[in-house]
């Protein structure tokens, strides 16, 4: 099941980020790579992630 | 993430009888790093060759006694064998300790910070080993536009927009793909590191 935080629409996890930076998929990933690929939000949230995994 | 039982496991399997494709492993991410640490110290290419040999032929006569002092960084361990023979190569080179203002001088006068220099040198260097295997273990488990939109943002440090024109794909693909090879490189690199650490 690919999460959504539930009060920020159309946003998703940490988990799920995680998940789609490792191509570690336990359902269909295509509505979520669309989401994240046009949404400059989660790309933030995905740059930061992998910007602090540096430190 | 490899656990300590693991890491410590296979740094021990360089001693056993049937540990050739461990002991290639290790030679493969130390080698050049040991080569480029000893040349910027001033040895020839050839001598920091032959210097890496001794240091692996060091290794492999005392990794028995380095684990059964249980405790302690190999890191470190490989970096103090390394100094040593760079330092000794050094003196034979340039003739007796403190005969004038030499590189041997300046080695064997060292301050802690100048130590601590060639330490971080040898860090720098191995954590560019670490991301190069990374590099080759991850390449091929992407598809060749994500390594490229990678390679091109990250590495050639071209603009997300120049990019996404030249493959033909949204700058968000293009951020994205960046970062999903970098966060499969870190994932990679730690546990290659893992491998070949003990605990501090």
């Amino acid at each position: 099941m690919i999460a959504r935080i539930s009060n920020e629409e159309q946003h998703y996890d940490t988990k799920t980020f995680d998940e789609y930076l490792h191509d570690r998929w336990n359902s269909d990933s295509q509505d979520v790579t669309i989401h994240i690929e046009n949404c400059p939000q989660c790309q933030r949230r995905i740059e930061n992630m992998v910007n602090d995994n540096w430190a | 993430m490899q656990g300590p039982e693991t890491r410590t496991t296979l740094i021990g399997k360089l001693n056993e009888p049937a540990s050739e494709e461990v002991w290639r492993e290790f030679v493969t991410i130390y080698q050049p790093l040991v080569i480029r640490v000893s040349m910027a110290k001033g040895l020839q290419h050839a001598d920091a060759e032959d210097l890496a040999q001794e240091v692996f032929s060091i290794v492999k006569r005392s990794i028995t006694s380095f684990r059964s002092r249980g405790s302690g960084s190999f890191r470190a361990w490989l970096f103090r064998i390394t100094r040593n023979l760079v330092v000794n190569q050094l003196t034979r080179c340039k003739g007796p300790v403190g005969s004038g203002d030499s590189h041997v001088q300046q080695w064997l006068s060292q301050q802690p910070e100048r130590d601590n220099e060639t330490a971080s040198l040898f860090d720098l260097e191995l954590h560019r080993q670490q991301l190069q295997r990374a590099a080759d273990e991850v390449r091929p488990l992407v598809e060749p536009d994500t390594w490229d939109a990678f390679w091109m943002t990250a590495v050639e440090g071209k603009s997300i927009s120049d990019v996404a024109r030249s493959l033909g794909k949204s700058e968000g693909a293009v951020r994205m793909a960046k970062c999903r090879v970098t966060a499969r490189l870190q994932t990679a690199a730690l546990n290659l590191s893992g491998q070949w650490e003990t605990d501090e």
